[in-house]
């Protein structure tokens, strides 16, 4: 299920339709002035969204075998927001790299420190916004790009000695 | 006749300001249409009123003939009405042919199309490619457009607008903090679009106006002066006084339209009289 979804997000954002979304994002005011029917374009995603979180929540009603009202708890919430600060906003594997860390933190933390696991959570999250704004993601493309810049430099200085 | 693009008794205030005032604009299909003033005259208000980005208090607005007073923006574009910005609007985190592309597609109808990457749409790829050249931009189509150069970037907001195939072009300041060198190469580019596409240009670099129009409105406080080919509208001695006197007062005055950066970019330019 997940796959495809992903599969399908990952189509949607290479699409004429997805760049747009990109446009909106970087520059809305400039969009109608393109031709750009903003605001058809938002409501489009923001249903396909909608669309994302009923498959999850569905998803959850089948893994929990249990729906009470704590589903709907702001906590809930914000924890998936967490995820994608976490991961990166505005990137595909950021969501998944964020739920990854986010569960292995969740877990690790809670053992270490059951009490104040939250704590560490919440640490992490202002590390990332103070020094990582664009996520784990954001970070693994600016290491990408630091290592490649390095590369023909270190080789040259080998070569020289 | 019918004119490319119309104003009726146009009229905008922002609280008692009145930034236009009752401006009836006739521009022809294929002109090439100047609209000068000094700073704060209400040339980019109306330029906002006729693009539809602000709505007017009073009076039409008529595109070919058609009165698209009550248009959004977008169906405006639609119509074959686009512009540029006096201050760059660009999308900063995309490459040129990205941003190209975005406006190339949603003018082809393809916006909404969510399936087949942007980049399997080869008709309009080739396009957005050919566009990018003639703008003389091919060298840096895949750069991020934050990355380049101002002057590329004022290209950029060109061919954003041409991408929409206008039939009517609104040019807002588009040399506005461009190199003096490079500025010509920019109006030698505007120069060169085909006669279908009517101008209408912002411009406050005189020598360029005079050489580049045939035809040129002067815009103070909000309404026209006076409107004329471009030899009378030289010798109008009340045109000189703006130019040469006036114009202090008026740039101090108006803030609404214009903002401060750009009365800084504008007087770092040749601007008769404007500081």
């Amino acid at each position: 299920m997940l796959f495809i979804c992903f599969f399908v997000a990952r189509r949607l954002v290479l699409s004429p339709f997805g760049l747009e979304l990109r446009g909106i994002r970087l520059n809305a005011l400039r969009m109608p002035a393109l031709g750009v029917p903003s605001h058809r374009r938002l409501i489009a995603v923001y249903t396909i969204g909608a669309a994302y979180a009923g498959v999850a929540g569905a998803l959850l009603t089948q893994t929990t075998q249990f729906v009470s009202i704590d589903v709907l708890s702001f906590p809930r919430s914000a924890e998936l927001l967490l995820i994608l600060v976490l991961g990166g906003t505005g990137t595909l594997y950021g969501a998944m790299l964020g739920t990854l860390v986010f569960m292995a933190a969740h877990y690790l933390l809670s053992d270490i420190n059951p009490q104040y696991w939250q704590f560490w959570l919440g640490l992490m999250l202002l590390l990332i916004v103070l020094f990582a704004r664009q996520g784990i993601m954001g970070g693994l493309v600016r290491l990408d790009a630091l290592l490649r810049s390095r590369m023909p430099r270190g080789k040259s200085a080998g070569a020289e000695r | 006749m019918t004119y490319a693009l119309q104003t009726h008794k146009l009229v905008r205030t922002f609280g008692s300001f009145v930034a236009t005032d009752d401006v009836t604009l006739n521009v022809e299909a294929g002109a090439r249409h100047a609209l000068i003033g000094p700073n704060g005259a209400g040339k980019t208000t109306l330029i906002n009123l006729l693009t539809g980005f602000i709505e007017p208090t009073a009076g039409q607005v008529f595109l070919a003939g058609d009165d698209v007073t009550a248009l959004a923006q977008h169906e405006r574009v639609k119509r074959g009405l686009a512009r540029t910005f006096q201050i760059n609007r660009l999308f900063a985190d995309m490459t040129v042919l990205e941003s190209v592309m975005i406006a190339v597609c949603e003018r082809r109808g393809l916006g909404a199309r969510w399936w087949n990457p942007a980049s399997s749409h080869v008709e309009a790829l080739e396009e957005a490619a050919a566009l990018i050249t003639r703008l003389r931009l091919g060298d840096v189509a895949n750069e991020i457009t934050k990355n380049l150069a101002y002057g590329k970037q004022r290209l950029i907001e060109i061919a954003l607008a041409l991408a929409a195939q206008p039939r009517v072009l609104l040019l807002d300041e588009p040399a506005a903090g461009v190199p003096t060198n490079e500025s010509r190469e920019l109006f030698d580019t505007i120069a060169a679009l085909p006669r279908e596409v009517t101008i209408l240009l912002i411009e406050h670099d005189m020598d360029l106006v005079f050489r580049f129009a045939d035809r040129i409105s002067v815009l103070v406080s909000g309404a026209i002066l006076t409107e004329d080919v471009p030899s009378v509208i030289e010798r109008d001695p009340r045109v000189r006084q703006l130019y040469l006197g006036e114009a202090a007062v008026h740039s101090r005055q108006g803030t609404v339209s214009t903002s401060s950066q750009a009365n800084g970019t504008a007087a770092a330019h040749k601007t008769p009289g404007s500081a």
